[in-house]
């Protein structure tokens, strides 16, 4: 049985009336790199904010490698280094002096690491950081957090400020993280950065976890996109009724079906359904996303969007 | 982790400590200097008419006659104060509402510190830093006493008794001649000492009441802004219980009644043995209270401010950067 690094059991913050987090309830296993997807305001960071101590919780509770991030704050910090999303640093400091003060004050901080990290990020470590770029100090942040070796990393929006290049060298970065059983939360709104470094991922919408996927498990499945000459060729109630049918959508002549299993399950299926333009593919996180988070208003409003379960 | 993060409070308040460090020395000393340079004899029929503004002096005026009552009159300077508030505000106001503003706070409280712990660090460098500024002050009066002298016209004379009658006459024996006299053989710099105290006390209730106002806010601006203005009220207060004697309840709103440094050289001068005393008899501070008494008033507020501020601090939620 896998140990869970972290666990929330109906986590809820309530601002006044608003629910930032609603009954969350998470396990993220140890050793792992869990992705939490949603839009803005879908309660990723107030997640991850919970967790370390920053916010009170209204109700529910949370624990981190055992302890609780609540009563327990600082031996839940201290097994945990932490990226925030906009992650700023002391401006009159160079960023030299700055891996050393944070490599110093974190309870696994390794100056060594982060200036390695930060020799990979081709970082110029001796300009003072009000004359970085928001993308160099994103940089260093990471360096910071990267070199930790805290079991547990918990990073918010990491690539957001940076470059095609860099973006990639720090998805592999976090990648080569995971060791010794450390695990990682990744929180992002892009889609290559998790199905590009992550085991697992949840996705939140209003403040609850609406799906958790193993994204090994969901490289398994396919999108189909087709049309159809009659939309009444495809009935919803026989579209349910198909196993290997995870999930669909129909907009007019417009189909989307998720389909589940190896091909050789639905593929005849498929050449008898009367569907034309026929376009497979994998399906990624974007598809699960999208499941819960629908691109726009208007295709929500003119889809018929179900999933047989 | 403890010895870095005292590093870096110290690191960001050096330079501003220095440059407040500086000035309150140099302008103690000036402001011995300028004492010096006056008889201050000849200001009494200038003070003769100020008498009806004397209510709003500290001391009677005509301590201002005195070297050491002059001297004293030093701690009511604006620069002097200006020097100590600039410190007390900067720094306090920056624990919490200063480094949320900055946004640098989410990363400094991802540590395995405690809120508590941090803020203590930070109110550790800010009192010590407090106390060295009233060191300053009294450093600078001290090399302003040991280095300037005074100028005493002094007139040979013999006093004639009347026989059978208590009365006696001066009488004038030769021309008056203008002595130089070392300031230190009129004034003792030790003197101050307790005044410089009460300073520090002043500025110790400024300091943690501005932690107190950070440790609620998010904006560094906000901050300053309640804390200038409360200290603006305390202060028309302080005047407002001065001016009338129907208004005289509001010295008991404000925090200005404590701070009393010239009463408190006065005291001293009037009341041998008062230099560390809780209460006095004299009168001249206020609710009997001697020296140490007003001092410590002021310690306890400021004690008061600085548990309170730990309380919200450790129990508020923290915004995420703006």
């Amino acid at each position: 049985m896998t140990a869970i690094a972290i666990e929330a059991q109906k986590l809820s913050k309530i601002y006044r009336s608003v629910g930032a987090l609603v009954e969350c309830d998470l396990a993220i296993p140890a050793g792992k790199i869990f992705g939490l997807l949603g839009p803005n305001g879908a309660g990723k960071t107030t997640l991850l904010r919970t967790l370390l101590g920053f916010l009170k919780p209204t109700s529910g509770k949370a624990t981190l490698r055992g302890f609780d991030c609540v009563t327990q704050s600082v031996k839940v910090r201290q097994q945990v280094s932490y990226l925030p999303g906009e992650a700023r640093l002391y401006r009159a400091m160079r960023g030299q002096a700055v891996l050393e003060l944070f490599s110093g004050l974190q309870h696994h901080g390794s100056l060594k690491q982060s200036l390695s990290i930060a020799e990979r990020l081709e970082l110029d470590l001796s300009r003072r950081v009000m004359f970085m770029s928001t993308g160099m100090r994103q940089k260093l942040a990471i360096a910071i957090v990267l070199g930790s070796r805290a079991p547990v990393v918990i990073l918010d929006e990491p690539t957001a400020n940076l470059d095609p290049t860099v973006r990639s060298e720090v998805v592999a970065l976090i990648r080569e993280s995971r060791c010794d059983e450390r695990t990682i939360v990744l929180s992002s709104h892009i889609f290559s950065d998790i199905e590009g470094s992550c085991d697992e991922v949840a996705i939140l919408k209003q403040g609850r976890v609406v799906c958790t996927a193993d994204l090994h498990e969901l490289k398994q499945l396919h999108i189909v996109r087709a049309t159809t000459k009659h939309s009444s060729n495809l009935h919803a109630q026989d579209l349910k009724s198909l196993n290997f049918v995870e999930h669909f959508r129909i907009s007019g002549q417009q189909v989307e079906l998720q389909l589940s299993g190896s091909p050789n399950d639905w593929l005849k299926w498929l050449s008898t359904a009367g569907l034309h333009n026929i376009a497979i593919d994998h399906s990624g996180v974007q598809a699960l996303y999208e499941r819960f988070h629908p691109p726009t208003a208007a295709q929500q409003s003119s889809f018929i969007s179900q999933s047989p379960a | 982790m403890i010895r870095l993060l005292l590093k870096k409070y110290i690191n960001e308040s050096m330079l501003l400590w220095l440059a407040c460090a500086v000035m309150l020395v140099l302008f103690c000393w000036v402001r011995v200097w300028i004492v010096c340079q006056f008889e201050l004899q000849r200001f009494e029929s200038f003070l003769e008419q100020l008498k009806p503004f004397e209510k709003f002096s500290p001391v009677p005026l005509a301590q201002l006659l005195t070297y050491a009552g002059s001297l004293a009159m030093t701690f009511d300077e604006p620069v002097l104060i200006l020097c100590i508030l600039v410190w007390s505000i900067a720094r306090g106001s920056d624990v919490v509402s200063g480094e949320i503003n900055r946004g640098t706070l989410e990363l400094l409280l991802s540590l395995p510190i405690s809120r508590v712990r941090l803020m203590a660090l930070h109110g550790m460098v800010c009192v010590v830093g407090l106390a060295g500024l009233c060191a300053c002050v009294w450093l600078g009066l001290y090399l302003g006493i040991q280095t300037n002298s005074v100028k005493e016209t002094v007139t040979p004379k013999i006093e004639l008794s009347i026989p059978y009658l208590p009365v006696k006459i001066p009488v004038q024996t030769g021309q008056s001649k203008t002595t130089t006299v070392p300031l230190r053989e009129r004034v003792d710099p030790n003197l101050f000492l307790p005044a410089v105290v009460n300073l520090f006390g002043f500025g110790f209730v400024v300091l943690s009441f501005s932690v107190f106002c950070s440790s609620l806010d998010r904006f560094r601006w906000r901050t300053i802004g309640i804390v200038v203005s409360t200290y603006v009220i305390q202060l028309l207060l302080f005047l407002l219980s001065k001016s009338a004697e129907a208004t005289s309840f509001c010295a008991g709103l404000t925090f200005f009644s404590c701070y009393q440094p010239d009463a408190i050289v006065q005291l001293q001068r009037v009341e041998s043995g008062s230099t560390w005393a809780l209460t006095s008899a004299a009168n001249v501070l206020p609710l009997g209270l001697g020296p140490l008494g007003v001092t410590c008033v002021l310690l306890t507020l400021g004690s008061a401010f600085y548990l309170i501020a730990f309380c919200v601090f450790s129990r508020r939620d923290l915004p995420a950067p703006l």
